[in-house]
C-alpha cells in the first residue's frame, strides 16, 4: 500500500512538472534565434471598426498616440518641430505626444512600461538594434497587412533601403514589425584647401586613402585623419570599426546562431582584413601616422585637429555639423566655410578589396518605429500607420529631418529631385551616403550590447597595440563574447 | 421596565407632535428653521460684476463642497471637487455655517508688468464651513477675466499646527477640451551621479520643456501637468480658461501642479497635488490658521486670456513688503521700503556666448559695459563663475562649462583700457552709468539654504558695488549633478518657497534687485516683493531647443502670469526661428529684459535704433491677434511709443507666408510714425536679415504683413508731437 502511494506520488509529480514545462513553451517560440519563426497566437488584440469619410479615407477623431522616442539630442529640436507640423495638419484627428528617453535606458524603460501598463507609449521610434529585443519580449506587434489593406495606408518594404528593410520583419516570416525611419553613422569632412594644397582629389578606395594620407603627411607632417578613436567611452567603434567589418565582408555575430563566428572562414579573413585596414592608418610606416590611436584622443581635441587645420579629414557625427562650423570660423576668423570645409563618406574606406560588392557599405543606427502591443483598437493602429507614413515618405518631413543629419531610409523619397537637390542634402547628406541601400546596422540579435561590447575590446585590443597577434584575439574576445550570450539565455 | 417603556413611548409621542406643528408652522419653530435655512443654502452662486462668469457652489448631503464655473453660459468647470484632508480632522462631512458675499475693488500701480496701473473688481463668495475641530471658509471669486478660489484653515479648539494629507481643488473639463499644457515630468538621469542615483532625488526644471497641444482625451490617469494650464472646453466657443496658482510665497504652503485623477468618457478631472520632485517627502505641514495660495482660472477670449492679471490681481490692496521693525527704523531707512530704487531696464549678457571661464575675464565684461552703455542700457549681467577671484561658493570650474562659442577679435575684445581689478571695474561701470547684476546659486551660494550665509555674501556683494543678483538652481540640480550635498529643502517644498520669501526680503532690505532662474513659475510675489524683476522658469534662448511653436505657445501660457526672462538673442542660435522672430521676443516677453549674443550680432546694424528704445517698464500690453501652436501679435506700450511684436510659427502647405493682418484701432489719436523692422533674405551667416522700412500710421490703419515660417516683425511707433 505504501508502496503504491510512492508511485502514485511520482506520477502525479512527474504529471505536474509536465504541465509547468508547457506552460512555460511558447507557441510562437522554437529557436530563439530562428530568424523564420511564424506567429502562431497572438499577444495582441484588434478591437473595434474603421469608419470612413466620404473620399474612402480612414476618419479619425482626437486619437492621441503616445510616442517614446530616442530623440534627445542635438537634434531633438529639428523632431519636435516636425511633430508640431504633423499636430497641425492632423488637429482634430490625430495628435502626437512625444516623449524622449535617453538612449541609456530607452529598451528597458520601454519594456518595463509596456509590461506594466504604466505611461506605456503606443509608437516607440528607437535605433533598430533594440528592435528584436522588443519582439522576443512581445513587447511590440506587428503592423497588420490586412489592416493597411482596408485603411489604404500601404507602407511596402520594397520602397526602402534594402539594407535596413531587411530587419524589418525581425525574424517572423511575412510579418512586418518594424519600419525604418532614417540612418546616420560617423562622417567624413574635410578641408578643400589642403586637399588642393597637397595636389590630390578625394580617395574612391583604401590605397587611394593611403596614397593622399601619404602625401599630407610629407607635404604638412601632420596626420591627415582627425577622429576620437581609442577613447573607450566613445562611439568610433560602433561606427567606424563596424563599417570596416562590414566592408570587407565580415560579420559581427552569426546570424543563425547569434554568436561570434570570427575564427572560421570566410570570417576569419574579413575580420582580419578590418583590422589591417585600420591598421595601416593608425600604424603606418614614419613618426606621424596617418591616424591617431591614442587613449587620450577626445571629441574635443580631434575636433581641435581639423578647425586648426592641421588634419585635412575629421571623422565626426553628422549632427554636429552646426557647431563644427561655428567653431571652424571662430578660430579661423571667417565668415562662411562652403568653400573651405567639404564632405564626404566613409565608404570604400577600408575596403581591401575595392571591387567587392561590400566596399561601400557603412554601418549606421537607424530609427525605426514599431508598435506596442496595448494597442487594440483598429483606429488607433491606422493613425498610427497614417503618422509613419507621413514622418518616412513626405519628401517635405524628411527634408526637415535631413537637415540633423538623418538621411532618409526611404526611396520614394530619397530618389525624387526635391530632395536630392535640397541645400542640406546636397552639401551634406548625399555626399556622406551615397547608397542608401549599402546602410547596414546591428540585424536581429537581442544581444546588441554584448556584440558592441566585445566589438569594442577586439578594436581596442588589435589596434592600441599593433602587434598584437590578430588570431589569437579574434579566438579570445569570441569565447568571451560567446560565454556572455550563454549566460543571458 | 414597563415605566421605562411608557416613559419612552410619551416622549416620543410628544417630539412627533412637536415636529408635526412644527411643520405646520415652521415660522414659529427657531430649530426647524435653522434646519430649514440649512437645507436651503446648500448651493450658492457669485457672478462676476459683469455677470458672464459664474462660479456655482455646492455641498451634498455627505457634507462634501464642489463648485463649478460658466462663462456666457459655456461650462468651463464641471462639478468639481474643494476642500482639504487633514490629519486632525475629517473636513470631509462639513456643517455650512455660515455665508458672506462681498464686491473687491481698487487700484494699483506696477513697476514692471503687463500694465503700470491694475484695476481690480470682483465679488467674493466666503462660505464657512464647521467640521469636528476646525473651521473651514472656503473664499470664491469671480472677476469679469476669471474666477479663483482659496481656503482659510482655523482649529476651533486652539490648535496651533495641521497636516495637510491632501487638497482636493479639482478641474473637471470635458474631454473635447483642447489643451496647451506642459508636461510635469521630474528626472534623474542626468542630474543624478552614479554614486548618489536614487529614484527620490529627482528635480523639475520649468525651463527645459515647453508648451505642446493635447486633446484632453489624451491626458491618462495619473498624467501630471505643470501650472499654468490653457484649455479651450469648447471648440466651438471662443472661451479659453488658464489655470494656474498664486500667492504661493508666504502662504506657508508648497507649490503644486495638476494630476489626472480620473479619466472618463466625457470628463477629466485633474487635481491640484504637491509637485512630486524636492527633498521633502511628506510635505503640508502649516500653521494655523492657514490660508492657502489662490487657485486662478483666467477665463475668456484670448485676449481676455493675454492681457490678464488676474494672478497678481488676487493680492487686492497688499502692500510692498516691509520688515516687522519698521516702525523703529531711521527715516532714511524706510525709503528703501518705498521701492524707488527698483529701476528696470534692459541688461547686457555675455554669457550665452562666453561662458564660466570667461565670466572672470574684465575684458569680455568691458566689451559688453560699453555695449549697455552705447545703447543706454543700465545693467550687465556678470554670470556664473564670475567670482573665482572672491571664491563664492558655487562657482562651476568643470571644463565643459567653459565651451565658449565667442570670437574676441570680431567682438572687438582686447586689452585695451581694461581695468585691472574689481574696485576699477566697479568705478569703470559707474563712470558709465551701468549697473552690475551677479549671478549666484540660489542654495550652494548661501551654504544650502544658511541664514547667515545668506546675509554675509549679500552685503559682501553689496560692499563690492552690486546691485543686483541673478541666483539660479532654486531646484537642487547642480547638487545632483555634481554630486554635493543634497539641499534639505529644494524646487518647490514649502520650506524652499519660505527660502524664496527670505532671500527676496534680505535683497529688498539690501536694495538689490533679483531675477530668478532654475526656478518655479512665478505665483504673483512681484506685488508685494517688486524688486524682484524678472523669472526664468521658461524654455528659453539659453536651451537652445526651442521650437517656433513651443516658444508661441509659451506666449498663451507662461508668459501670461508673470515675467519671463527668456533671454532672447539677436541672430538665433538654432535654425528654428529668424531674426525677426528673436527681435520680437524682448517686446512681447515682460520682466526686466535680459539682452544677450555676440558684440557683432547686438552691433547689428538695422536694429540699433529699437534696442535702444527697447521697453522694459510698460503702460499697456494688448492681443492683437493670434492662435496657439499658429502665431502670436501684440502691441507693447511705454509712455508714447508703442511697439507692435509678432511671432509666426508654421505656414500652410505649399505657401511661404502667413498674412498678419494688425488692426492699429488702439493708437489713439494722432499720427505715429517710425519703422518696421522684418525678414529679409538670408546673409552669409544663414540668418534672416531685417529689412528696417519707415513707417507712419494712424489708429484709422489695417496693416496686412506677410510673415514667413518661424519669422517675425516688429513696428515702433512713436507719436508725432
Amino acid at each position: 500500500m505504501k508502496k503504491i502511494k510512492w508511485i502514485a506520488l511520482l506520477c502525479v509529480t512527474i504529471l505536474c512538472l509536465t504541465f509547468v514545462f508547457a506552460g512555460c513553451i511558447d507557441p510562437n517560440a522554437g529557436n530563439d534565434d530562428d530568424d523564420d519563426k511564424v506567429i502562431t497566437e497572438k499577444w495582441w488584440e484588434d478591437t473595434g471598426e474603421l469608419s470612413f469619410n466620404s473620399e474612402g479615407k480612414v476618419k479619425y477623431s482626437n486619437i492621441t498616440i503616445k510616442l517614446a522616442t530616442v530623440v534627445s539630442g542635438e537634434d531633438k529640436d529639428t523632431f519636435k518641430s516636425i511633430i508640431d507640423d504633423f499636430n497641425r495638419e492632423y488637429k482634430g484627428r490625430i495628435a502626437i505626444d512625444s516623449e524622449d528617453i535617453g538612449q541609456a535606458n530607452f529598451e528597458s524603460t520601454v519594456a518595463q512600461r509596456i509590461s506594466t501598463k504604466n505611461k506605456a507609449p503606443d509608437l516607440i521610434m528607437s535605433h533598430q538594434k533594440g528592435h528584436k529585443y522588443f519582439v522576443e519580449n512581445k513587447i511590440i506587434q506587428p503592423f497588420s497587412k490586412d489592416l493597411m489593406e482596408q485603411s489604404k495606408i500601404s507602407i511596402d518594404m520594397n520602397d526602402y533601403s534594402a539594407g535596413l528593410s531587411r530587419y524589418s520583419s525581425l525574424g517572423y516570416k511575412d510579418e512586418l514589425f518594424s519600419i525604418p525611419c532614417d540612418a546616420q553613422s560617423m562622417v567624413v569632412f574635410y578641408n578643400k584647401t589642403l586637399l588642393e594644397e597637397i595636389g590630390k582629389e578625394l580617395p574612391t578606395n583604401h590605397q587611394e586613402l593611403l596614397d593622399v594620407c601619404q602625401a599630407f603627411v610629407e607635404r604638412k607632417g601632420t596626420s591627415p585623419i582627425a577622429w576620437p578613436a581609442a577613447n573607450q567611452n566613445n562611439h568610433w567603434y560602433n561606427y567606424v570599426f563596424t563599417t570596416a567589418i562590414m566592408q570587407n565582408g565580415g560579420k559581427l555575430y552569426d546570424e543563425s546562431t547569434k554568436k561570434a563566428d570570427w575564427t572560421s572562414e570566410p570570417n576569419k579573413t574579413a575580420m582580419t582584413k578590418a583590422i589591417q585596414s585600420i591598421r595601416d592608418l593608425v600604424a603606418s610606416e614614419g613618426v606621424v601616422k596617418y591616424a591617431p590611436f591614442n587613449d587620450k584622443t577626445s571629441d574635443d581635441s580631434s575636433q581641435l585637429e581639423f578647425v586648426d587645420n592641421k588634419a585635412l579629414f575629421y571623422v565626426y557625427f553628422p549632427w554636429r555639423i552646426e557647431s563644427l562650423e561655428s567653431l571652424y570660423k571662430t578660430r579661423n576668423n571667417v565668415q562662411d566655410v562652403t568653400d573651405i570645409i567639404g564632405t564626404t563618406s566613409v565608404a570604400n574606406w577600408f575596403a581591401m578589396d575595392s571591387s567587392s560588392a561590400d566596399a561601400g557599405k557603412i554601418f549606421v543606427d537607424s530609427h525605426f518605429f514599431a508598435m506596442s502591443k496595448l494597442v487594440t483598437d483598429v483606429s488607433k493602429k491606422a493613425a498610427i500607420m497614417e503618422f509613419i507614413k507621413w514622418f518616412t515618405q513626405r519628401t517635405d518631413v524628411c527634408k526637415k529631418w535631413a537637415s540633423t543629419g538623418h538621411i532618409t531610409a526611404c526611396k520614394l523619397v530619397g530618389d525624387t529631385d526635391e530632395y536630392k537637390n535640397d541645400a542640406y542634402c546636397q552639401r551634406y547628406l548625399n555626399n556622406f551616403y551615397p547608397d542608401i541601400d549599402n546602410l547596414v546596422s546591428m540585424g536581429l540579435t537581442s544581444h546588441y550590447n554584448t556584440v558592441l561590447s566585445h566589438i569594442k575590446t577586439l578594436g581596442y585590443e588589435t589596434l592600441s597595440n599593433t602587434a598584437a597577434d590578430i588570431e589569437s584575439k579574434l579566438a579570445s574576445i569570441q569565447k568571451s563574447f560567446n560565454d556572455e550570450i550563454a549566460m543571458n539565455k | 421596565m414597563k415605566k421605562t417603556v411608557c416613559k419612552l413611548f410619551a416622549v416620543a409621542l410628544a417630539v412627533c407632535m412637536l415636529l408635526t406643528i412644527a411643520a405646520c408652522n415652521p415660522d414659529g419653530n427657531p430649530i426647524i428653521q435653522k434646519a430649514l435655512e440649512a437645507r436651503e443654502t446648500n448651493s450658492w452662486e457669485v457672478s462676476s460684476p459683469d455677470t458672464s462668469i459664474k462660479v456655482s457652489v455646492g455641498m451634498d448631503s455627505a457634507g462634501s463642497v464642489y463648485y463649478s464655473v460658466n462663462k456666457d453660459g459655456v461650462a468651463v468647470v464641471d462639478k468639481s471637487a474643494l476642500g482639504l484632508d487633514i490629519r486632525e480632522d475629517d473636513l470631509n462631512s462639513l456643517a455650512f455655517d455660515k455665508k458672506t458675499v462681498r464686491r473687491i475693488t481698487g487700484s494699483y500701480s506696477n513697476i514692471t508688468g503687463k500694465h503700470s496701473e491694475v484695476e481690480y473688481d470682483a465679488m467674493e463668495l466666503q462660505l464657512t464651513f464647521k467640521s469636528w475641530k476646525h473651521t473651514l471658509d472656503v473664499y470664491l471669486r469671480a472677476y469679469d477675466d476669471g474666477y479663483a478660489f482659496r481656503y482659510k484653515l482655523d482649529s476651533a479648539g486652539g490648535g496651533k499646527t495641521a497636516k495637510i494629507d491632501e487638497e482636493k481643488s479639482s478641474f473637471t473639463i470635458p474631454t473635447s477640451s483642447l489643451v496647451w499644457r506642459q508636461v510635469y515630468k521630474p528626472y534623474t538621469d542626468f542630474t543624478v551621479i552614479d554614486a548618489l542615483k536614487n529614484e527620490n532625488l529627482d528635480t523639475f526644471a520649468y525651463e527645459r520643456s515647453s508648451y505642446d497641444y493635447i486633446p484632453a482625451s489624451g491626458i491618462l490617469q495619473n498624467d501630471q501637468i505643470a501650472f499654468p494650464v490653457l484649455y479651450r472646453p469648447d471648440v466651438n466657443e471662443d472661451v479659453y480658461s488658464l489655470v494656474t496658482e498664486s500667492a504661493v510665497v508666504g502662504s506657508g504652503f508648497y507649490g503644486s501642479i495638476l494630476q489626472a485623477a480620473a479619466v472618463g468618457d466625457d470628463e477629466l478631472r485633474l487635481q491640484t497635488v504637491p509637485t512630486p520632485a524636492g527633498s521633502i517627502e511628506d510635505d503640508g505641514y502649516v500653521s494655523l490658521p492657514f490660508t492657502s495660495p489662490w487657485r486662478v482660472g483666467i477665463t475668456g477670449t484670448l485676449q481676455t486670456v493675454v492681457e490678464s492679471e488676474l494672478v497678481e490681481k488676487v493680492y487686492d490692496d497688499a502692500e510692498y513688503w516691509k520688515p516687522d521693525n519698521y516702525d523703529e527704523l531711521s527715516d532714511e531707512e524706510k525709503e528703501i521700503y518705498n521701492y524707488d530704487w527698483v529701476d528696470p531696464d534692459v541688461c547686457a549678457w555675455s554669457w550665452i556666448v562666453y561662458r564660466a571661464a570667461d565670466q572672470k575675464n574684465f575684458a569680455i565684461h568691458k566689451a559688453y559695459l560699453d555695449k549697455a552703455a552705447e545703447m543706454g542700457w543700465k545693467y550687465l549681467l556678470l554670470d556664473g563663475s564670475w567670482s573665482a577671484e572672491y571664491k563664492i561658493r558655487g562657482d562651476s570650474d568643470k571644463p565643459e562649462d567653459s565651451k565658449s562659442t565667442g570670437n574676441f577679435q570680431e567682438d572687438g575684445i582686447t586689452k585695451e583700457g581694461v581695468p585691472e581689478d574689481w574696485d576699477k571695474f566697479i568705478e569703470y561701470a559707474n563712470e558709465k552709468g551701468i549697473k552690475i547684476i551677479v549671478w549666484g546659486d540660489a542654495l550652494r551660494t548661501f551654504g544650502n539654504g544658511d541664514y547667515n550665509v545668506l546675509c554675509d555674501v549679500l552685503d559682501k556683494w553689496v560692499a563690492m558695488g552690486v546691485a543686483g543678483v541673478k541666483l539660479d538652481f532654486w531646484d537642487g540640480e547642480r547638487q545632483l549633478r555634481d554630486g554635493h550635498q543634497i539641499p534639505t529643502h529644494r524646487c518647490e517644498d514649502s520650506a524652499n518657497m519660505e527660502w524664496y520669501e527670505t532671500v527676496y526680503q534680505e535683497c529688498a532690505k539690501r536694495k538689490l534687485l533679483v531675477n530668478c532662474h532654475g526656478c518655479n513659475k512665478p505665483t504673483g510675489e512681484r506685488r508685494v516683493y517688486p524688486n524682484v524683476i524678472n523669472r526664468e522658469g521658461i524654455y528659453g534662448a539659453e536651451m537652445n531647443r526651442n521650437t517656433a511653436t513651443g516658444t508661441i505657445n509659451q506666449l498663451f501660457t507662461r508668459a501670461v502670469i508673470g515675467p519671463s526672462d527668456f533671454t532672447p538673442l539677436v541672430k538665433p542660435k538654432g535654425h528654428q526661428f529668424t531674426t525677426g522672430f528673436m527681435i520680437s521676443l524682448p517686446i512681447l516677453f515682460e520682466g526686466m529684459t535680459t539682452v544677450g549674443d555676440t558684440i557683432v550680432n547686438l552691433n547689428y546694424a538695422p536694429i540699433q535704433d529699437l534696442y535702444k528704445a527697447l521697453p522694459t517698464a510698460r503702460d499697456d500690453t494688448r492681443f492683437l491677434c493670434g492662435e496657439p501652436d499658429e502665431y502670436f501679435c501684440a502691441a507693447v506700450r511705454a509712455g508714447d511709443e508703442w511697439f507692435i511684436a509678432c511671432v509666426n510659427g508654421p505656414v500652410d502647405i505649399g505657401s511661404k507666408t502667413r498674412k498678419v493682418t494688425v488692426d492699429l484701432s488702439f493708437l489713439g489719436e494722432g499720427t505715429f510714425d517710425g519703422y518696421l523692422y522684418e525678414d529679409g533674405p538670408l546673409g552669409t551667416d544663414k540668418r534672416t536679415t531685417i529689412i528696417k522700412t519707415a513707417a507712419s500710421h494712424t489708429s484709422a490703419d489695417k496693416l496686412e504683413i506677410e510673415v514667413g515660417e518661424s519669422g517675425g516683425f516688429v513696428i515702433h511707433l512713436k507719436k508725432k508731437v
